[in-house]
Protein backbone atom coordinates (compact mmCIF):
# COMPACT_ATOMS: atom_id res chain seq x y z
CA UNK A 1 0.00 0.00 0.00
CA UNK A 2 1.38 3.37 -0.90
CA UNK A 3 2.63 5.42 2.00
CA UNK A 4 3.16 2.31 4.05
CA UNK A 5 5.66 -0.49 3.72
CA UNK A 6 5.24 -3.75 5.62
CA UNK A 7 3.11 -2.11 8.24
CA UNK A 8 5.28 0.93 8.85
CA UNK A 9 4.29 4.31 7.56
CA UNK A 10 6.90 6.07 5.50
CA UNK A 11 7.04 8.74 8.20
CA UNK A 12 8.00 6.10 10.74
CA UNK A 13 10.62 4.69 8.39
CA UNK A 14 12.09 8.12 7.75
CA UNK A 15 12.14 8.93 11.45
CA UNK A 16 13.95 5.68 12.13
CA UNK A 17 16.33 6.40 9.26
CA UNK A 18 17.15 9.84 10.58
CA UNK A 19 17.96 8.14 13.87
CA UNK A 20 20.41 5.87 12.03
CA UNK A 21 18.39 2.73 11.20
CA UNK A 22 19.90 1.49 7.93
CA UNK A 23 17.31 -1.24 7.37
CA UNK A 24 14.47 1.25 7.69
CA UNK A 25 16.24 3.59 5.28
CA UNK A 26 16.73 0.85 2.71
CA UNK A 27 13.06 -0.18 2.98
CA UNK A 28 11.97 3.41 2.55
CA UNK A 29 14.14 4.14 -0.49
CA UNK A 30 13.17 0.88 -2.18
CA UNK A 31 9.49 1.63 -1.54
CA UNK A 32 9.46 5.17 -2.89
CA UNK A 33 11.61 4.53 -5.99
CA UNK A 34 8.79 3.17 -8.18
CA UNK A 35 6.68 6.25 -7.43
CA UNK A 36 9.51 8.58 -8.32
CA UNK A 37 9.83 6.63 -11.56
CA UNK A 38 6.15 7.24 -12.32
CA UNK A 39 6.50 10.99 -11.79
CA UNK A 40 9.62 11.18 -13.95
CA UNK A 41 8.00 9.10 -16.71
CA UNK A 42 4.99 11.41 -16.77
CA UNK A 43 7.16 14.48 -17.14
CA UNK A 44 9.15 12.73 -19.87
CA UNK A 45 6.01 11.73 -21.76
CA UNK A 46 4.44 15.15 -21.54
CA UNK A 47 7.40 17.27 -22.49
CA UNK A 48 9.44 17.48 -25.61
CA UNK A 49 13.17 17.41 -25.82
CA UNK A 50 15.84 17.40 -28.45
CA UNK A 51 17.81 14.88 -26.45
CA UNK A 52 16.29 11.66 -25.18
CA UNK A 53 16.32 11.87 -21.42
CA UNK A 54 17.09 8.68 -19.57
CA UNK A 55 14.34 8.28 -17.00
CA UNK A 56 16.52 6.26 -14.69
CA UNK A 57 19.21 8.97 -14.66
CA UNK A 58 16.65 11.37 -13.27
CA UNK A 59 15.28 8.83 -10.78
CA UNK A 60 18.79 8.40 -9.41
CA UNK A 61 19.26 12.16 -9.18
CA UNK A 62 16.03 12.44 -7.20
CA UNK A 63 17.10 9.69 -4.81
CA UNK A 64 20.46 11.35 -4.29
CA UNK A 65 18.73 14.66 -3.53
CA UNK A 66 16.34 13.01 -1.08
CA UNK A 67 19.36 11.52 0.64
CA UNK A 68 21.42 14.70 0.82
CA UNK A 69 18.48 16.86 1.92
CA UNK A 70 16.77 14.39 4.24
CA UNK A 71 17.35 16.64 7.23
CA UNK A 72 15.13 19.35 5.75
CA UNK A 73 12.03 17.27 6.46
CA UNK A 74 10.24 18.72 9.48
CA UNK A 75 9.30 15.64 11.50
CA UNK A 76 6.15 17.30 12.80
CA UNK A 77 4.85 17.61 9.24
CA UNK A 78 3.72 14.92 6.76
CA UNK A 79 6.40 13.30 4.63
CA UNK A 80 4.52 13.04 1.34
CA UNK A 81 4.45 16.78 0.53
CA UNK A 82 8.17 16.95 1.31
CA UNK A 83 8.87 13.97 -0.95
CA UNK A 84 6.71 15.47 -3.66
CA UNK A 85 8.44 18.83 -3.49
CA UNK A 86 11.94 17.36 -3.73
CA UNK A 87 10.91 15.02 -6.55
CA UNK A 88 9.21 17.79 -8.51
CA UNK A 89 12.10 20.21 -8.07
CA UNK A 90 14.85 17.79 -9.08
CA UNK A 91 12.83 16.32 -11.95
CA UNK A 92 12.08 19.69 -13.51
CA UNK A 93 15.65 20.79 -12.90
CA UNK A 94 17.11 17.66 -14.49
CA UNK A 95 14.87 17.83 -17.54
CA UNK A 96 15.61 21.51 -18.07
CA UNK A 97 19.31 20.79 -17.97
CA UNK A 98 19.21 17.72 -20.16
CA UNK A 99 16.34 18.18 -22.51
CA UNK A 100 14.95 21.66 -22.83
CA UNK A 101 11.23 22.19 -22.66
CA UNK A 102 9.54 20.86 -19.59
CA UNK A 103 5.93 20.63 -18.59
CA UNK A 104 5.80 20.75 -14.83
CA UNK A 105 4.12 17.67 -13.37
CA UNK A 106 0.51 18.52 -12.61
CA UNK A 107 -0.04 15.44 -10.47
CA UNK A 108 0.64 15.88 -6.85
CA UNK A 109 2.86 13.21 -5.40
CA UNK A 110 -0.08 12.27 -3.23
CA UNK A 111 -2.12 11.55 -6.35
CA UNK A 112 0.63 9.40 -7.78
CA UNK A 113 0.61 7.45 -4.55
CA UNK A 114 -3.09 6.77 -4.96
CA UNK A 115 -2.33 4.31 -7.76
CA UNK A 116 -0.22 1.43 -6.47
CA UNK A 117 2.93 0.76 -8.45
CA UNK A 118 4.82 -2.47 -8.47
CA UNK A 119 8.50 -2.40 -7.77
CA UNK A 120 10.42 -3.32 -10.91
CA UNK A 121 13.52 -5.29 -10.01
CA UNK A 122 16.42 -5.37 -12.40
CA UNK A 123 15.46 -2.03 -13.82
CA UNK A 124 17.51 1.02 -14.06
CA UNK A 125 21.09 0.82 -15.05
CA UNK A 126 22.27 4.34 -15.59
CA UNK A 127 25.82 5.06 -16.55
CA UNK A 128 25.77 8.79 -16.20
CA UNK A 129 26.04 8.88 -12.46
CA UNK A 130 29.10 6.69 -12.19
CA UNK A 131 30.93 8.20 -15.16
CA UNK A 132 30.50 11.70 -13.70
CA UNK A 133 32.78 10.84 -10.80
CA UNK A 134 36.51 11.37 -10.78
CA UNK A 135 38.69 8.28 -11.34
CA UNK A 136 39.57 8.04 -7.69
CA UNK A 137 35.99 8.39 -6.54
CA UNK A 138 34.86 5.87 -9.15
CA UNK A 139 37.28 3.28 -7.81
CA UNK A 140 36.05 3.87 -4.27
CA UNK A 141 32.38 3.76 -5.23
CA UNK A 142 32.82 0.61 -7.33
CA UNK A 143 34.57 -1.06 -4.42
CA UNK A 144 31.89 -0.03 -1.90
CA UNK A 145 29.07 -0.95 -4.24
CA UNK A 146 29.54 -4.65 -3.76
CA UNK A 147 27.29 -5.28 -0.80
CA UNK A 148 29.27 -7.98 0.93
CA UNK A 149 32.23 -5.74 1.56
CA UNK A 150 32.51 -3.63 4.66
CA UNK A 151 34.12 -0.24 4.77
CA UNK A 152 37.06 -1.87 6.51
CA UNK A 153 37.54 -4.36 3.66
CA UNK A 154 37.34 -1.63 1.07
CA UNK A 155 39.79 0.43 3.07
CA UNK A 156 42.26 -2.44 3.20
CA UNK A 157 42.06 -2.91 -0.54
CA UNK A 158 42.50 0.76 -1.33
CA UNK A 159 45.01 1.50 1.39
CA UNK A 160 42.69 3.76 3.36
CA UNK A 161 41.30 3.66 6.86
CA UNK A 162 37.67 2.72 7.41
CA UNK A 163 36.87 6.30 8.41
CA UNK A 164 38.54 7.65 5.30
CA UNK A 165 36.41 5.36 3.14
CA UNK A 166 33.23 6.67 4.75
CA UNK A 167 34.30 10.26 4.26
CA UNK A 168 35.29 9.53 0.67
CA UNK A 169 31.89 8.02 -0.05
CA UNK A 170 30.10 11.02 1.40
CA UNK A 171 32.26 13.46 -0.54
CA UNK A 172 31.71 11.48 -3.74
CA UNK A 173 27.94 11.69 -3.28
CA UNK A 174 28.12 15.43 -2.65
CA UNK A 175 30.40 15.90 -5.66
CA UNK A 176 27.91 14.02 -7.83
CA UNK A 177 25.08 16.25 -6.71
CA UNK A 178 27.07 19.42 -7.32
CA UNK A 179 28.28 18.18 -10.69
CA UNK A 180 24.74 17.70 -11.94
CA UNK A 181 23.36 20.86 -10.40
CA UNK A 182 25.88 23.11 -12.09
CA UNK A 183 25.72 21.47 -15.51
CA UNK A 184 23.97 23.90 -17.79
CA UNK B 1 25.19 1.97 -11.82
CA UNK B 2 21.95 0.23 -11.04
CA UNK B 3 19.49 2.15 -8.94
CA UNK B 4 19.58 -0.64 -6.36
CA UNK B 5 23.32 -0.15 -6.10
CA UNK B 6 22.87 3.60 -5.62
CA UNK B 7 20.37 2.90 -2.86
CA UNK B 8 22.99 0.68 -1.27
CA UNK B 9 25.46 3.54 -1.32
CA UNK B 10 22.96 5.97 0.16
CA UNK B 11 22.18 3.54 2.96
CA UNK B 12 25.89 3.17 3.66
CA UNK B 13 26.12 6.96 3.85
CA UNK B 14 23.30 7.25 6.37
CA UNK B 15 25.70 7.88 9.23
CA UNK B 16 26.75 11.31 7.98
CA UNK B 17 24.58 13.98 9.57
CA UNK B 18 24.02 17.02 7.39
CA UNK B 19 24.11 20.42 9.12
CA UNK B 20 20.79 22.14 9.72
CA UNK B 21 20.33 25.53 8.04
CA UNK B 22 19.44 27.29 11.30
CA UNK B 23 22.63 26.07 12.92
CA UNK B 24 24.62 27.39 9.98
CA UNK B 25 22.83 30.72 10.26
CA UNK B 26 23.62 31.14 13.93
CA UNK B 27 27.22 30.34 13.10
CA UNK B 28 27.71 32.80 10.25
CA UNK B 29 25.24 35.63 10.80
CA UNK B 30 26.60 36.85 14.16
CA UNK B 31 30.06 36.89 12.60
CA UNK B 32 28.82 38.90 9.63
CA UNK B 33 26.97 41.33 11.89
CA UNK B 34 30.04 41.80 14.09
CA UNK B 35 32.29 42.49 11.12
CA UNK B 36 29.88 44.93 9.48
CA UNK B 37 29.15 46.58 12.84
CA UNK B 38 32.85 46.99 13.52
CA UNK B 39 33.55 48.42 10.08
CA UNK B 40 30.58 50.74 10.42
CA UNK B 41 31.80 52.15 13.73
CA UNK B 42 35.32 52.52 12.41
CA UNK B 43 34.49 54.06 9.03
CA UNK B 44 31.15 55.84 9.43
CA UNK B 45 30.62 56.11 13.14
CA UNK B 46 27.61 57.30 15.08
CA UNK B 47 26.03 60.64 14.22
CA UNK B 48 27.55 63.41 16.38
CA UNK B 49 24.19 64.44 17.90
CA UNK B 50 23.25 60.89 18.87
CA UNK B 51 22.81 61.96 22.51
CA UNK B 52 20.28 64.73 21.92
CA UNK B 53 16.58 64.21 22.70
CA UNK B 54 15.29 65.41 19.36
CA UNK B 55 16.81 62.48 17.51
CA UNK B 56 15.27 59.82 19.74
CA UNK B 57 12.02 59.54 17.75
CA UNK B 58 13.51 59.42 14.24
CA UNK B 59 16.30 57.09 15.33
CA UNK B 60 13.84 54.75 17.04
CA UNK B 61 11.85 54.79 13.83
CA UNK B 62 14.84 53.74 11.75
CA UNK B 63 15.97 51.05 14.17
CA UNK B 64 12.42 49.81 14.66
CA UNK B 65 11.86 49.57 10.92
CA UNK B 66 15.14 47.69 10.53
CA UNK B 67 14.32 45.25 13.30
CA UNK B 68 10.82 44.64 11.94
CA UNK B 69 12.05 43.98 8.41
CA UNK B 70 14.89 41.78 9.63
CA UNK B 71 12.59 39.66 11.79
CA UNK B 72 9.72 39.30 9.31
CA UNK B 73 11.84 38.71 6.22
CA UNK B 74 14.32 36.53 8.09
CA UNK B 75 11.56 34.27 9.33
CA UNK B 76 10.17 34.03 5.80
CA UNK B 77 13.55 33.15 4.36
CA UNK B 78 14.09 30.41 6.92
CA UNK B 79 10.67 28.95 6.20
CA UNK B 80 11.70 28.48 2.58
CA UNK B 81 14.54 26.08 3.37
CA UNK B 82 11.85 23.42 3.44
CA UNK B 83 11.14 22.33 -0.15
CA UNK B 84 7.38 22.13 0.26
CA UNK B 85 7.01 25.50 1.99
CA UNK B 86 5.40 28.49 0.42
CA UNK B 87 5.50 32.03 1.61
CA UNK B 88 2.90 34.68 1.24
CA UNK B 89 4.84 37.79 0.35
CA UNK B 90 2.17 40.20 1.41
CA UNK B 91 1.46 38.70 4.80
CA UNK B 92 5.07 38.49 5.75
CA UNK B 93 6.61 41.67 4.58
CA UNK B 94 4.36 44.20 2.98
CA UNK B 95 1.83 44.38 5.77
CA UNK B 96 4.18 45.37 8.56
CA UNK B 97 6.02 47.81 6.34
CA UNK B 98 2.84 49.37 5.09
CA UNK B 99 1.58 49.68 8.65
CA UNK B 100 4.72 51.47 9.71
CA UNK B 101 4.64 53.81 6.75
CA UNK B 102 0.99 54.71 7.29
CA UNK B 103 1.57 55.25 10.99
CA UNK B 104 4.54 57.45 10.33
CA UNK B 105 2.92 59.56 7.68
CA UNK B 106 -0.28 59.98 9.66
CA UNK B 107 1.47 60.95 12.83
CA UNK B 108 3.66 63.64 11.45
CA UNK B 109 1.95 65.66 8.77
CA UNK B 110 4.72 68.23 8.70
CA UNK B 111 6.13 66.34 5.76
CA UNK B 112 3.65 68.21 3.62
CA UNK B 113 5.68 71.38 4.09
CA UNK B 114 9.10 69.82 3.62
CA UNK B 115 11.53 70.69 0.89
CA UNK B 116 12.94 67.85 -1.17
CA UNK B 117 15.79 65.97 0.57
CA UNK B 118 19.38 66.53 -0.47
CA UNK B 119 20.27 64.11 -3.19
CA UNK B 120 23.51 63.33 -1.41
CA UNK B 121 21.50 61.95 1.52
CA UNK B 122 19.37 59.89 -0.81
CA UNK B 123 22.40 58.49 -2.59
CA UNK B 124 24.13 57.71 0.67
CA UNK B 125 21.10 55.90 2.02
CA UNK B 126 20.35 53.77 -1.03
CA UNK B 127 23.98 52.73 -1.46
CA UNK B 128 25.23 52.27 2.09
CA UNK B 129 22.33 50.13 3.31
CA UNK B 130 22.58 47.55 0.50
CA UNK B 131 26.38 47.53 0.76
CA UNK B 132 26.29 46.90 4.50
CA UNK B 133 23.69 44.20 3.84
CA UNK B 134 26.03 42.20 1.60
CA UNK B 135 27.89 40.31 4.30
CA UNK B 136 24.75 39.33 6.24
CA UNK B 137 23.23 38.30 2.91
CA UNK B 138 26.19 36.02 2.29
CA UNK B 139 25.62 34.49 5.72
CA UNK B 140 21.93 33.91 4.95
CA UNK B 141 22.66 32.33 1.59
CA UNK B 142 25.35 30.10 3.07
CA UNK B 143 22.88 28.84 5.65
CA UNK B 144 20.09 28.38 3.13
CA UNK B 145 22.34 26.31 0.90
CA UNK B 146 22.17 23.67 3.61
CA UNK B 147 18.43 23.55 3.05
CA UNK B 148 16.32 22.50 0.08
CA UNK B 149 15.04 25.76 -1.34
CA UNK B 150 12.60 25.34 -4.21
CA UNK B 151 11.82 29.04 -4.60
CA UNK B 152 15.27 30.58 -4.84
CA UNK B 153 14.30 34.04 -6.04
CA UNK B 154 11.76 34.64 -3.31
CA UNK B 155 14.04 33.13 -0.70
CA UNK B 156 16.92 35.30 -1.91
CA UNK B 157 14.74 38.42 -1.93
CA UNK B 158 13.65 37.75 1.65
CA UNK B 159 17.24 37.17 2.69
CA UNK B 160 18.16 40.46 1.02
CA UNK B 161 15.37 42.27 2.84
CA UNK B 162 16.37 40.76 6.17
CA UNK B 163 19.98 41.78 5.58
CA UNK B 164 18.89 45.33 4.74
CA UNK B 165 16.92 45.39 7.98
CA UNK B 166 20.05 44.46 9.87
CA UNK B 167 22.03 47.11 8.00
CA UNK B 168 19.44 49.71 9.02
CA UNK B 169 20.17 48.96 12.66
CA UNK B 170 23.63 50.38 12.07
CA UNK B 171 22.94 52.97 9.40
CA UNK B 172 20.11 54.41 11.44
CA UNK B 173 22.62 55.44 14.08
CA UNK B 174 24.62 57.45 11.56
CA UNK B 175 21.98 58.84 9.21
CA UNK B 176 21.07 62.49 9.90
CA UNK B 177 17.96 62.69 7.75
CA UNK B 178 15.21 62.71 10.34
CA UNK B 179 12.13 63.28 8.20
CA UNK B 180 9.78 60.32 8.63
CA UNK B 181 8.87 60.65 4.98
CA UNK B 182 12.52 60.29 4.01
CA UNK B 183 12.85 57.18 6.11
CA UNK B 184 9.62 55.66 4.83
CA UNK B 185 10.53 56.21 1.20
CA UNK B 186 14.28 55.88 0.88
CA UNK B 187 14.93 53.19 3.45
CA UNK B 188 12.27 51.14 1.66
CA UNK B 189 13.99 51.76 -1.67
CA UNK B 190 17.27 50.63 -0.16
CA UNK B 191 15.55 47.51 1.18
CA UNK B 192 14.07 46.73 -2.24
CA UNK B 193 17.50 47.09 -3.84
CA UNK B 194 18.91 44.68 -1.31
CA UNK B 195 16.04 42.29 -2.06
CA UNK B 196 16.88 42.40 -5.76
CA UNK B 197 20.52 41.67 -5.05
CA UNK B 198 19.46 38.76 -2.87
CA UNK B 199 17.13 37.32 -5.50
CA UNK B 200 19.79 37.60 -8.16
CA UNK B 201 22.48 36.00 -6.02
CA UNK B 202 20.18 33.21 -4.89
CA UNK B 203 19.58 32.05 -8.43
CA UNK B 204 23.18 30.86 -8.54
CA UNK B 205 23.79 30.21 -4.88
CA UNK B 206 20.71 28.16 -3.98
CA UNK B 207 21.10 25.50 -6.64
CA UNK B 208 21.09 21.86 -5.44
Amino acid sequence: MAGRTAGDSWEDLMRASLAGDQNAYRSLLVAITPYIRVVVRRVADRGSSAVAVDVEDVVQEVLLAIHLKRHTWDQTLPLIPWLGAVTRHKTIDAFRRLGGRVMAPIDDFAEVLAEPVRAEPGLGDAERMLSALSDRDQRIVRAIKMDERSAADVGRELGMTEGAVRVALHRALQALSKRFATQR
Amino acid sequence: MKTDELIGLLVRDLGTTPTAPTRQLWRWLPLAVLIVGGLFLAVLGLRPDIGSRSVVYPTSLKLGLGALIAAAAGAGALRLVRPEASVSWSALVTAPIAAVIVFVLARDLSWMAEPAPRWTSVLRCVTLIPVMALLPLAAFLTAMRAGAVTRPEIAGALAGLASAGLAMLAYGLNCTEDSPLFVAVWYSVAAMLSAMIGAFAARRALVW
